[in-house]
């Protein structure tokens, strides 16, 4: 987690800047259509280490490990990470929470939302890997979506 | 900035591209062209709906007339014939900047191929379905990759089931999937940025450039170089 603002910082920030922070770097799901104070009430309530983090429509199907702090909400302040990875495929992508899930669960889970190939390869930072590959915080998935055809 | 630019096809895209990218470089202060236009088709009058040009004819050599007379600062000339592995030396040369807007994966294939075994070499290639398309920018300076080639994550394109446009048929030549002028537009435009921030800026971090209309959204890729 980046460093700390105040309330009065948080409210100087757009309510897109916000809710960005929250899916980005802070792991806070569900706030897409929150006002712009409760939105910052959630992001002072992560920073003090007591969230009450709201379950997003978006992520219902994934069954987590019980390794990331969306399920272990009292997990101390200073141990709390960012669970969520980048996941694209084309121009299409999202955070989604699913570090310590194999890309090819989290591809057999996704492929609908961001129309995935069922045989695309899943490359982690840029590099391929083995549909195996176990998640880590900080990965950024990408499944390869083949080069457009036409153009003449 | 001296540069030596080939644009291969120029129909959907390229005949969008290729204005855009004269017109900046025309009335840049520090850049100077040599730009050779490569297509061995013709301009129809069907092409009009999505193409960009005013007469009928050999599509290079159109768009050259066209072109010479509104950018006197440029140096333009033709190559009025498809690429295949026989010829595509005689249209790409070491330091060229490569402009591919072409609508098979075979002629991408030779062309990256090409480009590998050259030293210095900047490759843009775009292409697109009916909504979405993609850019592929690849780098290669002192004989090393410095982005990936255009095969290195596309199996559609290192082993392609498409033919040369010398190698179709007729009938085969005569058939065209739909295509949108917005999608055309789309990847013409992403080239230029690619352009502008490979050769102008000289930054290549983004690799790979996909859009799509319907989600109204662009992903930029970073992908690590393949060892050989």
């Amino acid at each position: 987690m980046g460093r700390s603002f105040t309330r009065e910082e948080l409210e100087a920030k757009t309510s897109k800047d916000l809710k960005r922070m929250c899916i980005d770097e802070l792991g806070i799901v569900g706030v897409s259509k929150k006002t712009k104070d409760v939105v910052i009430n959630s992001i002072l309530e992560t920073y003090s280490g007591g969230a009450t983090i709201a379950p997003s429509k978006g992520v219902t199907g994934v069954e987590f490990t019980g390794q990331s702090t969306l399920t272990k909400p009292s997990a101390p302040f200073g141990s709390r990470t960012t669970t969520t990875i980048h996941v694209s495929c084309g121009a299409s992508s999202g955070n989604f929470p699913v570090t310590g899930k194999s890309v090819k669960e989290v591809g057999d889970f996704i492929r609908e939302v961001l129309n995935v190939d069922r045989l695309s390869t899943g490359l982690v930072n840029g590099k391929e890997v083995p549909g195996d590959y176990i998640l880590k915080e900080g990965d950024n998935l990408e499944f390869l979506k083949p080069a457009g055809k036409k153009g003449c | 900035m001296d540069l030596n630019i080939t644009i291969i096809g120029l129909g959907g895209v390229g005949s969008i591209l290729i204005e855009r990218l004269c017109r900046f470089i025309n009335y840049s202060n520090d850049l100077t062209a040599e730009i050779l236009l490569v297509d061995g088709d013709e301009y129809e009058q069907k092409n009009y709906e999505r193409q960009e040009f005013n007469r009928i004819g050999n599509k290079a050599d159109i768009k050259a007339t066209e072109l010479e007379l509104k950018f006197s600062q440029l140096g333009l000339d033709v190559y009025d014939a498809f690429i295949n592995p026989d010829n595509v030396s005689e249209v790409i040369k070491e330091g060229n900047i490569v402009f591919l807007c072409v609508d098979n994966h075979k002629t991408r294939m030779i062309v990256s191929n090409y480009c590998k075994q050259l030293q210095d070499v900047t490759l843009i290639s775009g292409g697109n379905e009916f909504t979405d398309g993609n850019v592929q920018i690849y780098v290669r300076r002192e004989g090393r990759d410095l982005t990936p080639d255009l095969c290195a994550y596309h199996p559609e394109i290192s082993n392609p089931e498409d033919k040369l446009p010398d190698e179709m048929s007729c009938d085969e030549l005569s058939h065209s999937d739909p295509q949108l002028y917005f999608t055309n537009l789309g990847v013409a435009t992403i080239m230029c940025w690619a352009f502008y921030n490979a050769v102008i800026k000289g930054k290549y971090d983004r690799s790979e450039i996909y859009f799509d209309i319907l989600s109204m959204t662009t992903d930029a890729k970073t992908r690590i170089v393949k060892e050989n």
